[in-house]
Parts: C-alpha cells; sequence; structure tokens
C-alpha cells in the first residue's frame, strides 16, 4: 500500500490528478455558463412573444374601436340626411363615449393621434349642442350638408390614425 | 391671479395662431372655433355681444369658460383682445388667408 503511495508521488500523478480536476472544474463552468445564457436567452424570446402577441392583440382591438366608431359616423351621415334630428343626441353622445374610451384604454396612442380624437370628441360635442338648442325650440333647422361635412372632417381624422396604427404594425 | 393665467394663454393664443403655428377648426356652431393642445379643447367662441373662451379637458368635461366681461378687471382691453382671438381662429379655419393669397396669385 505504501509502495503504491509512493510510486503515485514519485511519478507525479497527483499533479496529473490535479490538472485533470482543474480540466473538468473549466469544462464544467464552462457548460454551465452556456446552459445559463441560453435559458435566459429562452427566457427573453418567450418574453419578446408574449409582448409581441399583447401588442398585436391591442392594435386589434384599437382597430376594431375605430372602425366600430367610423361605422356609426356613417350612420350618423345618413340620418342628418334623413334629418331624424330627435334621435341624434343619443346618437352624438355614443360616439363621444366610444372616442373617450378609445383615448383612455389605448394609453399607446401618440400625442398626435389623442390631440385628432380629442378635437372630434369636441365636434360631436358641438354638434350635439347645435341640434339640442334646436329641438329645444329653435326655429331654423341645421343644416345636413354643413353637419356632415363636420362628420366627413372626423372620419377624415380617424382614417389618418387607423392607416398610421396599421402602417406601424407592418 | 387666477384670470391673469387666463389672460396669458389668451395672448399666447393669439401669437400662435398669428405666427401661423397654431391651427383652428370650423365647428357646428357658425360662429365658434375650436384648437385642440395637449388634452384639452380650446374654443372661442362669439355669443352676442360677448367672447367666450371654453376649455374641455379629455373626458370631455367643460373645466373652464370665461367671457371678456369677467376678464375686465384685470385687463381693460380684454374685449379687443378676444376679439382679436376670435377673428384670427375665424379666418385660419376658414383658410381666408390661403384664399386671399390664391385670388391674389391669380390677378398678378
Amino acid at each position: 500500500m505504501n509502495q503504491t503511495l509512493q510510486n503515485i508521488i514519485e511519478q507525479g500523478w497527483g499533479d496529473l490528478a490535479s490538472i485533470a480536476g482543474l480540466l473538468v472544474a473549466l469544462i464544467g463552468f464552462a457548460i454551465t455558463i452556456i446552459g445559463v445564457w441560453k435559458s435566459r436567452s429562452a427566457a427573453e424570446s418567450a418574453k419578446k412573444a408574449a409582448y409581441e402577441a399583447r401588442s398585436a392583440i391591442v392594435r386589434t382591438e384599437i382597430i376594431a374601436n375605430f372602425s366600430s366608431a367610423v361605422t356609426a359616423m356613417d350612420e350618423v351621415k345618413r340620418l342628418h340626411r334623413a334629418e331624424a334630428w330627435n334621435v341624434m343626441p343619443d346618437r352624438y353622445s355614443s360616439l363621444r363615449r366610444t372616442l373617450i374610451s378609445i383615448c383612455s384604454s389605448h394609453p399607446n396612442l401618440n400625442e398626435e393621434h389623442r390631440k385628432l380624437i380629442q378635437s372630434s370628441i369636441a365636434q360631436f360635442r358641438e354638434l350635439e349642442s347645435l341640434v339640442e338648442s334646436f329641438l329645444a325650440g329653435g326655429k331654423t333647422s341645421p343644416s345636413s350638408a354643413k353637419l356632415n361635412k363636420i362628420v366627413t372632417a372626423q372620419i377624415d381624422k380617424l382614417d389618418e390614425v387607423l392607416n398610421s396604427i396599421k402602417s406601424e404594425a407592418e | 391671479m387666477h384670470n391673469t393665467k387666463i389672460l396669458k394663454l389668451i395672448h399666447r393664443l393669439r401669437e400662435k395662431t398669428e405666427t401661423g403655428s397654431l391651427g383652428w377648426e370650423a365647428t357646428a356652431s357658425p360662429k365658434k372655433f375650436l384648437t385642440t393642445l395637449s388634452d384639452y379643447s380650446v374654443l372661442i367662441s362669439e355669443e352676442g355681444d360677448d367672447y367666450f373662451l371654453t376649455i374641455v379637458d379629455s373626458w370631455d368635461d367643460v373645466i373652464e369658460r370665461v367671457s371678456d366681461p369677467e376678464l375686465k378687471q384685470e385687463d381693460r382691453k380684454a374685449y379687443e383682445t378676444m376679439k382679436s382671438l376670435y377673428v384670427l381662429a375665424r379666418r385660419n379655419a376658414k383658410g381666408v388667408d390661403e384664399a386671399i393669397d390664391d385670388i391674389l396669385g391669380s390677378i398678378e
């Protein structure tokens, strides 16, 4: 037994074992680092994919909300032509609520887009006030052509925002 | 103090409109014009003999409405100042300057 130990010491097996141990430790360390790096980048990829999926859902929701607002505005134009003034105040206020909800539920809209929506909200408030005054006993009936010119301008604004959102998505 | 701020806002709106860096829109009411700044809409209107400035927030609530007689104490020229803003806003919303430029261009 003593002879065997003596041989190991004399032939430098201990040094070799130390070097081999060090190599194994270094390889193990490298494998661990690679493993950590891989799992980290996988987690980041998953996070990015989740973010992109969420953004796509929000964009789809914005596009759907805008489309329904534009449809409601087209309906308002038809009702103006039919001079259905009695039902208009409710339509205007419903449209305003839709536009307010678009703004409040999508904080990512940029300042320019928010300004366009904000001015549309104010325009529908003015339309409502004008028609309410007429319904309260005003003598002159509102001009459907003039009112539709204003509504068309609001549709154009929403289209501008919508196209910009769509092109950002592409 | 409060009206002083409003007057400062009116003067600033007038300057910006005059230099063309602020645009106005016509509204359903023929004597009311609208501009949007940040999250607020500002309206200038002529109602009877007075001029009114109205501020509406993003929740569609009127948060301020002031007329030139109310500002007279702070500024004796409040009427002239608001009338001047109203005229500039109307010209801007109707595109009067562009129309005059076009007409001048066609007869020169």
